[in-house]
């Protein structure tokens, strides 16, 4: 059983996912994930980071992949909401600017619509 | 499972005519036979011999053919046999279903037509299975010692022994967490005042980060032969891993120092890396945090920071191995931790080595801690 979700709404395809974001799970989500954003060319990827509750060196390879592959074509990657390991995580390695992250749908919403 | 090409089948069989309907059947087969009329005598041919395929009647006398077919799986842990019961048609009750969910892979019902047809068939089913099953292992076996290859020229690439190098003893540690491992450190003289360390923790496990530590240590040693200060050296190996990674998911975390032993000055570039620690004569702990973010994800300017080292114990470097392990299910040992580690450790005792961290944590936890990732150590210690 998957511990992704996900759903697409308009322009925005966000995805969820709870647990440990390490080495011992990211072959497995990063081959999930990229065949579904494969099949969903929204301009906006978001990923929900909330449930996050350890993230290794390879979470945050992932998470860069992610962002860089989006950026590639010209589209959008948002951190949503990361656990505050998420956030001491990226902080150590001087990745947190590297990102853009809204805290909130709200801000989430904000964000898009300008 | 045995690795040579001829298959090889124990048979184990009390009736006389069932055992005769056999032998007729595999008189056609290419494969070494044996033939057991007791469940004592089965095994003792099965460990004597070994066997790919095991055929075992389930109206044996004796020993319970279900107890045989549960040691080998449980006790012996041969899981690649290929274990095919025997059972009469007339046979009633569940011990068919059973003998399948304790470890048979097969059964054929008795007695068989005269062309054992049907016997020919689940045998050529079990041939196909065993063959798969030697090709597996043949392939693994040769995986194996590529990773074993890639691991014994890996354990090359770090510096075996300390250096001579006046006012400074240098001591290292290194444990993979597998054969292959993405963990580098290094040190060596610039001149007759300079020694230049450095330790690097590269994205993952396994050949792949491998080689991504042998191409930074390639570019590190390279600098003790043209001359590149900490910031030209970090950039150029910032530069050539985004070359080769692109958009990929890995990337590098680095130290590296430069130590002026005439100044007594340190010079450092920290991508990204766990903060070095410099301990002072007082045991106090001073933390050198990120100048920069990680290597090999985008281009980034970098500015070496300096400070001086006089009165200082030393310099200890590491790898987040040593504090990204869980003390629950749910809860990572953490970095906190491994600094009150190390504090106690300093706090107690006046000679230092890299063991003593382990020592320390053992004693302190009762068991030795699941460490899940590598583990390097530096510990430069200053003679002034």
């Amino acid at each position: 059983m998957s511990k992704i979700e996900y759903n697409v709404k308009e322009k925005v395809f966000l995805v969820k996912y709870e647990g440990e974001l390490t080495l011992e799970v990211i072959e497995e989500i990063k081959k999930e994930l990229d065949d579904l954003l494969e099949k969903h060319q929204e301009k906006i990827w978001v990923f929900d980071l909330s449930r996050i509750t350890f993230m290794d060196s390879s979470g945050i390879g992932f998470l860069v992949h992610l962002n860089n592959k989006k950026k590639m074509s010209k589209g959008k990657f948002y951190l949503l909401s990361p656990s505050e390991t998420v956030v001491k995580t990226l902080s150590l390695v001087n990745l947190l600017n590297f990102f853009e992250i809204v805290e909130g749908k709200d801000d989430l919403e904000a964000e898009i619509c300008c | 499972m045995r690795q040579d090409s001829r298959i090889k089948i124990i048979c184990c069989e009390d009736d006389p005519i069932f055992r005769e309907g056999l032998e007729r059947v595999f008189h056609k087969w290419e494969a070494d036979i044996f033939f057991a009329a007791t469940g004592e005598e089965f095994l003792d041919l099965y460990f004597d011999k070994g066997a790919d395929i095991l055929i075992v009647s389930l109206d044996l006398k004796g020993l319970n053919p279900r107890e045989i077919v549960a040691y080998i799986r449980n006790q012996a842990n041969d899981s690649d046999a290929y274990i095919i019961v025997t059972i009469p048609t007339h046979h009633k009750g569940e011990g068919k279903n059973k003998i399948l969910n304790e470890g048979a892979d097969d059964y054929i019902l008795k007695p068989f037509s005269n062309s054992g047809g049907e016997v020919i068939a689940r045998l050529n089913v079990a041939k196909r299975h065993v063959m798969l099953f030697k090709q597996v292992l043949i392939a693994y076996n040769r995986l194996s010692r590529e990773f074993d290859t890639v691991s014994s020229l890996q354990h090359k690439l770090l510096p075996k022994d300390s250096i001579s190098f006046p006012k400074l003893y240098i001591d290292s540690f290194y444990e993979p967490s597998g054969r292959a491992s993405g963990d580098y450190f290094d040190y060596f003289p610039l001149n007759n005042k300079m020694l230049r360390v450095v330790i690097a923790d590269v994205s993952g496990h396994g050949a792949r980060a491998a080689f991504v530590m042998a191409m930074v240590r390639s570019l590190v040693r390279a600098s003790q032969v043209f001359s590149l200060s900490p910031e030209q050296l970090v950039s150029l190996i910032n530069k050539e891993l985004c070359e080769v990674i692109g958009t990929d998911m890995d990337f590098v975390t680095l130290f590296l120092a430069d130590i002026d032993i005439e100044h007594k000055r340190l010079s450092y570039v920290n991508a990204a890396h766990c903060p070095g620690i410099i301990v002072g004569w007082n045991d106090k702990l001073s933390l050198l945090e990120s100048t920069s973010s990680v290597l090999g994800f985008f281009e980034q300017d970098f500015k070496a920071s300096s400070l001086s080292l006089q009165g200082k114990r030393g310099l200890l470097l590491y790898t987040d191995g040593y504090y990204e392990w869980n003390i629950d299910k749910d809860t990572i040992w953490g970095f906190d931790n491994f600094l009150t580690l190390i504090r106690k450790v300093f706090n107690t005792h006046k000679t230092f080595y890299l063991e003593l961290l382990d020592e320390t944590l053992i004693g302190s936890l009762g068991v030795p801690p699941m460490y899940r990732d590598d583990r390097s150590s530096l510990w430069v210690k200053f003679n002034w």
